[in-house]
């Protein structure tokens, strides 16, 4: 990566002179939040994009070419984009790097067991018993936030990191890893989208685990931070996992 | 003309026809047959009324009289020893249907993807919540022992008044145990009394089997409108298997008593028409007592006071149905999963089956089946989701688990109660008269 020395202002200033928001996403698609269908992009996190550019008076351009969560991050710490809204969970570790501003969705932490493979684990003990002092293989996505809060959360656990969440499913359904831990959007998801899964799926839903989403923008930015956060507050409010699923069920599918 | 129309209705031809137009109703016309249910449920609370008053008496005056019987100890004995043997057999029964017929074994894709629908709507078994960080203070289960020794009423009164037939059972036999000590001038008018009681309570319940076939369509007609055939086609195989085993472990039974009493097979079955369709009627083993004392004494010619003891003691421990259902359940969910069980899963299986059968006395319906998540802790099976899928076709399986029950009962003391030599049997052909009960055995 050269570092290219652009005569750019920083911070809202420079996104109001140079009329554009570049606004940074991963590569994949993540409906409900963010993907792209013949060229459009369409998602939760992309009418919010929209909606900043509007009320900014301003041009909003997409810039994909980060491949994971963390890579999103490095592109915003470098400054070659103003703004990241994609499903970016809040940890401390990116928060050294880059500005984020105050959660506008709030997702719990959830399951996806193997229902023979946690049955061999938990032998006849009660599920929740077995949970607080989970020792079992749990898959979560390489180089994103979950493997952190794996780690802090299910210190026991047999944490395997996947490259994509295919991965990660298919081997919870194969019974490759007992369970596979993400938001719990994601996970439920799981069984909207494959009914006939709930056989050899079951979910389990943190209520007192929250992975907070904001967004995030470079640390030569602290106005516009300042500025999304009041955004947030005004005109989002913070999301729950129903209120994105109920106004995109339709996306899903 | 009564009696002509009471004769009818209590042929099989009626009966058959009975049976058949409340599955065709529950299948063609389903919102009339459930507005049927409140009457099956005004029947089952009629057949009900009687069991409590009737069990108390009935045990305490029996007991008085056994005791004097220097065969006493023998009929308890016997019934301990059936009781085994019948579990064992059942035990074999389903172990063998199980592994042969392999119910659970689904190599159909889109069968098992019907079966995913069909948890999936339950979210209880799919969803948990829970919070990761609580207090330990994790609901105490209660333990198997607990559950067995919980059976000793502290308060009668709140037994009776709670209907818990169990704990009713353990006082009557203990208090009967203890009345036979007080000298008979004493304990001669309670005698009376009780036996007046007893007989009112047989003269009802013949009164109320007049309604049976009425009862029986009522409810197969809501039973059938509420499972709904797709459930019921998608369950087969288990059902089948299930099936198979009540068939079985019914003609050992009929074999018994046939051979006891010197009658042929059929006029057995025809027999034990009342009670079998007043299992069918009913689902509870324990509404259908008074009728299975009834049948073997009037019926049968065996002699009272052995039988009014042994019945209700019989359909505490001697829980044929439920074992059944705790054998082929788990092999079912094994073979789901495509899980093979080791010849000590097996035995695990066999031991426990036994025992959860005679701890889940007393209890009926969908609490039973929740005591097979017992059986699948033991295996590491997953339970929670095949649960949705027993759920959904428990008024067949229970209606299989209670014909086991009152049939193997039957057979059971078929095989240990002596005769009364005294008794006037009444032909099967014949109605059970209303008005006259006979008197017990001499004292």
């Amino acid at each position: 990566m050269s570092a290219v020395a652009q005569e750019r202002r920083p911070d809202l200033a420079g996104i109001l002179e140079r009329k554009e928001l570049r606004v940074a996403l991963p590569r994949f698609d993540a409906p409900p939040f963010f993907r792209a269908v013949n060229g459009e992009f369409e998602g939760f996190d992309i009418d919010i994009a929209r909606q900043i550019g509007r009320e900014l008076n301003v041009k909003v351009t997409f810039d994909r070419s980060a491949t994971t969560f963390n890579q999103v991050v490095d592109i915003i710490a470098a400054g070659k984009a103003d703004v990241a809204i994609s499903k970016l969970s809040r940890t401390l570790a990116r928060a050294q790097r880059v500005i984020y501003t105050r959660p506008y969705i709030s997702l719990k932490h959830a399951l996806a067991l193997n229902r023979v493979r946690f049955a061999e684990v938990a032998r006849g003990r009660d599920a929740q018993v077995v949970l607080r002092d989970f020792n079992g293989s749990l898959g979560v996505i390489a180089q994103s936030s979950f493997v952190d809060f794996a780690r802090r959360n299910f210190p026991n656990a047999k944490v395997v990191e996947y490259q994509d969440w295919d991965s990660a499913l298919d081997a919870v359904r194969f019974g490759q890893v007992t369970a596979v831990y993400r938001d719990e959007i994601e996970i439920r998801r799981l069984l909207l989208d494959d009914p006939s899964a709930s056989l050899t799926l079951r979910t389990v839903t943190f209520n007192d685990l929250t992975d907070t989403i904001g967004m995030v923008v470079p640390p030569s930015s602290p106005h516009f931070a300042a500025f999304l956060d009041m955004f947030i507050t005004e005109r989002l409010g913070v999301a729950t996992a129903e209120s994105v699923l109920a106004r995109y069920q339709r996306l899903l599918h | 003309m009564t009696h002509r129309i009471v004769k009818f209705l209590h042929s099989p031809l009626a009966i058959a026809a009975f049976l058949a137009a409340g599955i065709v109703v529950g299948l063609y016309a389903p919102d009339v047959a459930k507005l049927l249910a409140p009457l099956s449920k005004l029947y089952i609370d009629l057949l009900k009324m009687v069991i409590l008053p009737l069990i108390v008496s009935s045990i305490i005056f029996s007991l008085r009289s056994i005791i004097r019987d220097p065969h006493a100890a023998t009929y308890l004995g016997k019934a301990v020893a059936t009781m085994l043997a019948v579990s064992a057999i059942a035990v074999v029964v389903g172990l063998v249907l199980s592994l042969t017929l392999r119910p659970g074994e689904i190599k159909d894709a889109q069968t098992r993807a019907a079966f995913g629908q069909v948890v999936s709507k339950d979210s209880v078994g799919t969803e948990l919540e829970m919070n990761l960080r609580a207090s330990a203070s994790a609901a105490a289960e209660t333990s198997l022992f607990e559950t067995i020794v919980s059976v000793v009423p502290s308060n009668i009164f709140q037994a009776l008044a709670s209907g818990d037939t169990i704990k009713v059972l353990v006082f009557a036999l203990l208090f009967g145990f203890a009345i036979g000590r007080v000298p008979v001038s004493v304990s001669d008018s309670l005698a009376h009394s009780l036996d007046t009681v007893y007989r009112a309570c047989i003269i009802l319940t013949r009164w109320f089997s007049l309604l049976l076939p009425f009862a029986t369509f009522a409810m197969l007609a809501e039973q059938t409108a509420t499972v709904g055939p797709k459930t019921l086609l998608l369950m087969i195989d288990f059902l089948i298997t299930f099936g198979l085993a009540a068939v079985v472990l019914g003609a050992i039974s009929i074999m018994a008593v046939s051979f006891r009493t010197r009658r042929s097979p059929w006029a057995v079955l025809r027999a034990h028409q009342d009670v079998l369709f007043m299992a069918i009627a009913t689902r509870s083993s324990v509404a259908c007592i008074p009728a299975m004392i009834d049948t073997l004494t009037a019926r049968f010619g065996f002699r009272r006071d052995v039988v009014e003891l042994l019945v209700p003691l019989q359909t505490a421990i001697m829980r044929a149905g439920p074992v059944v259902l705790f054998v082929v359940g788990p092999l079912f969910i094994a073979q789901l999963y495509g899980k093979t069980l080791t010849i000590s899963d097996l035995v695990t299986v066999a031991a426990l089956a036994v025992v959860l059968g005679v701890a889940t006395a007393g209890m009926t319906g969908i609490t039973v089946v929740m005591q097979m998540g017992v059986v699948c802790g033991y295996l590491s099976l997953p339970f929670e989701a095949a649960f949705v899928l027993f759920a959904s076709i428990d008024a067949v399986t229970d209606t299989f688990r209670t014909l086991t029950l009152v049939i193997t009962i039957s057979g059971a003391i078929a095989a240990i109660a002596p005769f009364d030599p005294e008794s006037e049997i009444v032909p099967v052909e014949d109605v059970l008269p209303a008005d006259s009960v006979a008197p017990r055995a001499a004292e």
